[in-house]
């Protein structure tokens, strides 16, 4: 399976699994709407520094620690 | 004058996300009457006005950004205690119409709470712009409170609102919004029931209260008497097994569930959202910073060419048009608050004669009219740039594509605009620390941002360096080299305090991208504006007459024209033991480096007139005459000049922004402290060296 921080740009996902363990994290991710079950669009992956994701229309700006741990499944 | 009956007060406050628009709606209602504060004992911005409506004078609160109550950072633990602690008297909930689903939670969660609220649809001249129509009559009746659509920017809806609210004051349906949580409800009323006996007397409903405790609110936790307490901790335990996930987690998602089952039942017709072929090089991190620079030095540069025509005044003599270049010299803002400034001294020591009261109104008081005067174009052209790119929503985009440089020294990204703009002036760049996103970085950028050498401290550079002739290069080469140094070590070493022990990561949302609207940039502009001229002004002003008055009077309270004599020339003696130390001066030398140093502290251009003042020299050449001192002597000095404390108007805007008297002296001690330091540093190894 892979992670966030692996998608290229355009790429649309589904979220399978959020593996972080800090509970704030995981919730304000929930908050902007990163969840299991969430369709998102890379919107820019530089290979390194955040990841920039569009989900729910909005885009979102993720550090890249906390992109490898969000696990996805590509589709479209 | 009529005598007005007596008008009902009320307080609103305005509640929502990040992004939806509450500071435009906020100064569309406030209309400039928005007074700036802090919230009490943290870096986050207050925002209040009084407004009349009607027979109402209304108190209107703008409480900051959150995504839920459930407090994660500073700004969400205000906005939380304000609605359980404080409370208001009507809500004001907003969500952006463009982005219904998105931003309805936060005003779920209030509607659980309290029904004293009403919804406000920001943003709606655009959603229509974008084809979105929302079904509004529908949405109140799902949240159960009234619903209107408003456009701040275009000043619509915005007396429907008000009364609205008004209504709300007086009558409400007494019913709160239940969401449905599934495999939690049967926990939740379990917790409503331990509440029972507790007398607690919240300005919230016992369901929200239940929801918060099984969440683990520690705080409301700890409010609750002994035997409440252990119940529902236990509840807490049994429902956290059921479930499986985090409860608050669950919580979250339910709500953020319920928004988007509210959404596509309001949302009656959209447009497919035509996928911008999106702005991404911001992002990039080369990209972006070059980018970012380049805006900077623009920002700056014409900050500069406005304050004193300087560099495009060499450019039009390089042109040969010589012609082009006084005139600018003449127009600029400098050159024209000196014309009116010298010529309102004649006239006051013609009017007055040359006595201690036409000293003190024409160098004390108007000098520090002067002062204050002589920052404001410079604030307002980096405020107007900074607004521009706030609003337009570049500004988060260049932060991404710089966070990677920044966490390195525990900064996130935002700091690369706060940064670059203290090279022209530390005033705006530390107002420009408010879009960190934490309050810790706050704090950390306000206490590290003095030490980046501003356009004041150029100055000082380049007369000192002059007195060493053809190496004057290189002391002020090193002078910058030294304090960007000053800055990352700070930086780190802070980190290392307070222990944090990962840099931090970036999770942040970006506003859509949009060109900057007029009305909101002037909001940005005139209220920072405004807000410094009213804080730092006076205490400048203060300042200066307070300076004036310690260089021409002695001990014994009696008017003198030497400096030596004087009570700043006094305290000058006592620190010329430390001061011949650290740079390794004689005691001749020292006196009037002393008297310098202390009024450089009001602002640093004092410096040099200071100088010329003590040593009875009329050009710098004579000064370094008068003194004689060594390369090593200048470069120590320029290094302690260039990081020991900016200027009292930078002081003054670090005091507005931490609202701490405590954090504005820590932050004075730490730069002569490590002015001091870099400046035996320096002269050490320059020593070794040379």
């Amino acid at each position: 399976m892979l992670t966030l921080d692996q998608l290229r740009d355009g790429s649309k996902a589904v979220v399978k699994e959020v593996g972080l363990k800090g509970a704030g994290l995981i919730r304000r991710l929930a908050q902007m709407g990163v969840v299991p079950g969430a369709l998102i669009e890379v919107v820019f992956n530089s290979g390194s520094g955040p990841v920039v994701v569009r989900v729910h229309g909005a885009e979102i700006a993720i550090g890249r620690g906390i992109a490898r741990k969000i696990l996805v499944e590509v589709v479209g | 004058m009529r005598k007005e009956p007596t008008a009902k007060k009320i307080t609103v406050a305005l509640v929502g996300q990040p992004n939806v628009g509450k500071s435009s709606l906020f100064n569309a209602l406030a209309g400039g009457k928005a007074e700036v504060a802090n919230w009490p004992g943290v870096t986050v911005e207050k925002l209040v006005a009084k407004i009349r409506y009607g027979e109402y004078t209304i108190e209107l609160v703008d409480l900051p950004g959150a995504y839920s109550l459930t407090p994660l950072t500073i700004e969400e633990k205000v906005t939380r205690d304000f609605v359980v602690k404080t409370g208001a008297d009507v809500y004001v909930a907003l969500v952006d119409a463009t982005m219904l689903e998105r931003t309805l939670p936060l005003p779920l969660e209030l509607l659980e709470a309290t029904d004293r609220v009403v919804v406000a649809l920001t943003k709606s001249d655009e959603a229509h712009r974008r084809g979105i129509h929302i079904n509004v009559d529908k949405l109140g009746k799902l949240l159960g409170v009234p619903v209107v659509s408003v456009s701040a920017t275009k000043g619509l809806g915005l007396d429907q609102l008000l009364r609205s609210v008004v209504e709300v004051c007086s009558k409400t349906s007494g019913h709160h919004l239940v969401i449905d949580y599934g495999v939690l409800e049967p926990y939740i009323k379990a917790v409503e029931e331990a509440l029972e006996s507790s007398r607690i007397d919240f300005r919230v409903s016992k369901r929200w209260l239940a929801l918060k405790l099984l969440e683990g609110d520690r705080e409301l936790h700890e409010l609750l008497d002994e035997d409440a307490r252990a119940k529902i901790a236990q509840i807490r335990d049994e429902a956290s097994k059921t479930l499986g996930v985090e409860i608050g987690q669950y919580v979250t998602v339910k709500r953020f569930e319920h928004s988007i089952s509210i959404g596509s039942s309001v949302l009656v017709k959209r447009t497919i959202s035509r996928n911008k072929a999106g702005i991404t090089v911001f992002y990039n991190p080369y990209a972006g910073t070059v980018l970012s620079l380049a805006i900077m030095l623009l920002i700056v540069s014409v900050a500069f060419i406005v304050n004193t025509g300087y560099p495009l005044t060499d450019l039009f003599r390089l042109l040969g048009r010589e012609d082009l270049a006084t005139w600018l010299e003449d127009h600029s803002v400098s050159a024209l608050l000196e014309s009116f400034f010298s010529q309102a001294t004649e006239a006051i020591h013609t009017a007055l004669g040359e006595g201690p009261v036409a000293g003190l109104l024409a160098d004390g008081v108007l000098g520090g009219v002067g002062t204050i005067l002589s920052f404001l174009p410079l604030i307002a052209i980096v405020l107007f740039f900074y607004a521009i790119l706030e609003d337009s929503g570049v500004l988060p985009r260049i932060a991404v594509g710089s966070h990677t440089l920044f966490s390195r020294i525990g900064l996130s990204g935002h700091a690369i605009f706060p940064f670059f703009i203290s090279f022209g002036c530390n005033v705006p760049g530390i107002m420009a620390s408010r879009a960190m996103p934490s309050a810790t970085e706050r704090l950390k950028l306000v206490l590290t941002l003095p030490l980046v050498p501003c356009q004041a401290r150029l100055v000082v550079l380049l007369a000192l360096s002059s007195l060493v002739g053809p190496r004057g290069g290189y002391v002020i080469i090193l002078s910058y080299a030294v304090s960007i140094l000053a800055f990352v070590l700070l930086n780190i070493i802070i980190d290392a305090f307070t222990g944090v022990k990962k840099t931090p990561e970036l999770l942040i949302e970006l506003p859509a991208l949009h060109p900057p609207i007029p009305r909101v940039i002037w909001w940005i502009v005139w209220r920072h504006l405004k807000s410094f001229l009213v804080k730092a002004g006076s205490i400048l002003l203060a300042a200066s007459v307070a300076i004036w008055l310690a260089t021409h009077y002695t001990p014994s309270l009696h008017y003198t024209d030497r400096v030596e004599e004087s009570v700043l020339g006094g305290f000058s003696v006592l620190i010329s033991g430390p001061v011949s130390a650290i740079f390794g001066l004689t005691g001749d030398q020292a006196f009037p480096i002393a008297v310098a140093l202390i009024v450089g502290f009001v602002a640093k251009e004092l410096v040099v007139s200071a100088l010329l003042v003590v040593t009875g020299a009329s050009t710098i050449g004579e000064v370094g005459e008068a003194l004689d001192l060594g390369f090593i002597q200048v470069a120590a000095l320029s290094v302690f000049v260039t990081l020991y404390v900016p200027c009292l108007a930078t002081l003054t805007t670090i005091y507005a922004e931490t609202r701490s008297a405590k954090w504005t002296v820590i932050s004075v001690l730490l730069l002569i402290l490590i002015g001091a330091a870099f400046s035996l540093i320096t002269r050490a190894l320059l020593s070794y060296f040379l």
